[in-house]
């Protein structure tokens, strides 16, 4: 018989928002917005949650202090209409970058290099351990007239620590 | 009055002038070995007696993440990578059982002892500097108020709260 799956459930906001405005940061962004979960029919970019943030692992250790890793997948979903072959190309080498960068990897932008220093401090006893792509970046769905939906799949690894 | 949880025994150790450090964050497991010498014998009219030459008492800590922000960390690099011992590796620890924990003083235990650097560097989960606390006499018997995690002992008898 399988595990239990325990989820994270009381820092899952916290994380969600952190991740939010982390992705939200990518110096390829500008002057477009990453919405939260929430993408127009036709066009937009935006980040979504896969599912809730999964317990790991979880220590309760000698002195009464709990620490959890946590798993927190998402996806980041690029949404456009009539997109050239060149475009196609385009879409998706932007969101590998995406990928690269949140892993912390260097990346160039209109020839700048970036890379991002360290994760964002999160509130509280949390840490973001790390970011990394589960899968490189693909066509997910062509719709009506013709509006493609490329999706790249991550995952953030976090830990959370708190007195019991 | 309910079994104790595990966190009811407290170990902090302190080298220095700097304050007891609490002792265990991440480990689930840390036992104070006794390592006691004790010998039965059964003579021909079949008694049995019980010889013992006392314990050899023995922390392993392991792992320590080592953090600069803790008050223990200076003390234990300088022994690992100055490869320290003697009286450099002399520190003193602390024991105190929490039976009651809106008590404002608690029994408590404090005694010399060395550090014995075990190993340094680990997996690549974090640094890590594992080491052995032996204790070695002046053992005290008192009370430790505790403040903000940091324990304050007094040889002063139970009872004064």
């Amino acid at each position: 018989m399988g595990e239990t799956v325990r989820y994270d459930l009381d820092n899952y906001e916290y994380v969600s928002r952190a991740l939010w405005d982390l992705v939200n940061a990518y110096p390829d962004l500008e002057p477009d917005e990453i919405s939260f979960a929430d993408i127009d029919v036709e066009t937009g970019i935006a980040f979504i949650p896969t599912s809730g943030a999964v317990i790991l692992n979880e220590i309760n250790d000698v002195t009464g202090n709990t620490t959890q890793d946590c798993l927190y997948p998402f996806t980041i979903m690029y949404k456009a209409g009539g997109l050239s072959e060149n475009r196609k190309v385009n879409v998706k080498e932007w969101l590998d970058n995406l990928g690269r960068w949140l892993e912390r990897q260097p990346i160039t932008v209109r020839g700048t290099e970036y890379q991002m220093e360290q994760y964002p401090t999160l509130t509280g006893n949390r840490e973001i351990k790390k970011i990394e792509r589960t899968q490189p970046s693909f066509l997910s769905e062509v719709g009506e007239d013709n509006v493609e939906t490329w999706v790249i799949a991550l995952q953030a690894t976090y830990r959370n620590e708190f007195n019991r | 009055m309910a079994k104790l949880k595990r966190e009811a025994h407290r170990l902090f150790l302190k080298a220095g002038s700097k304050p007891y450090y609490l002792v265990g964050k991440g480990i689930d497991d840390m036992s104070v070995e006794m390592n006691g010498s004790f010998e039965t014998t059964k003579d021909v009219t079949g008694e049995t007696s019980v010889e013992d030459s006392g314990y050899q008492p023995q922390v392993s800590v392991e792992p320590y993440y080592a953090n600069p922000e803790d008050d223990i960390y200076d003390f234990l690099k300088d022994l690992a990578l100055n490869r320290k011992s003697g009286d450099d590796a002399k520190a003193k620890y602390l024991e105190v059982i929490i039976e009651d924990t809106t008590a404002a003083s608690h029994e408590a235990w404090q005694e010399d002892c060395r550090i014995e650097i075990v190993s340094y560097g680990g997996d690549t989960s974090g640094f890590q500097i594992a080491y052995n606390i032996y204790p070695d006499g002046n053992r005290e018997q008192g009370t430790a108020t505790i403040t903000d995690g940091v324990p304050t002992f007094s040889t002063s008898a139970l009872g004064g709260e």
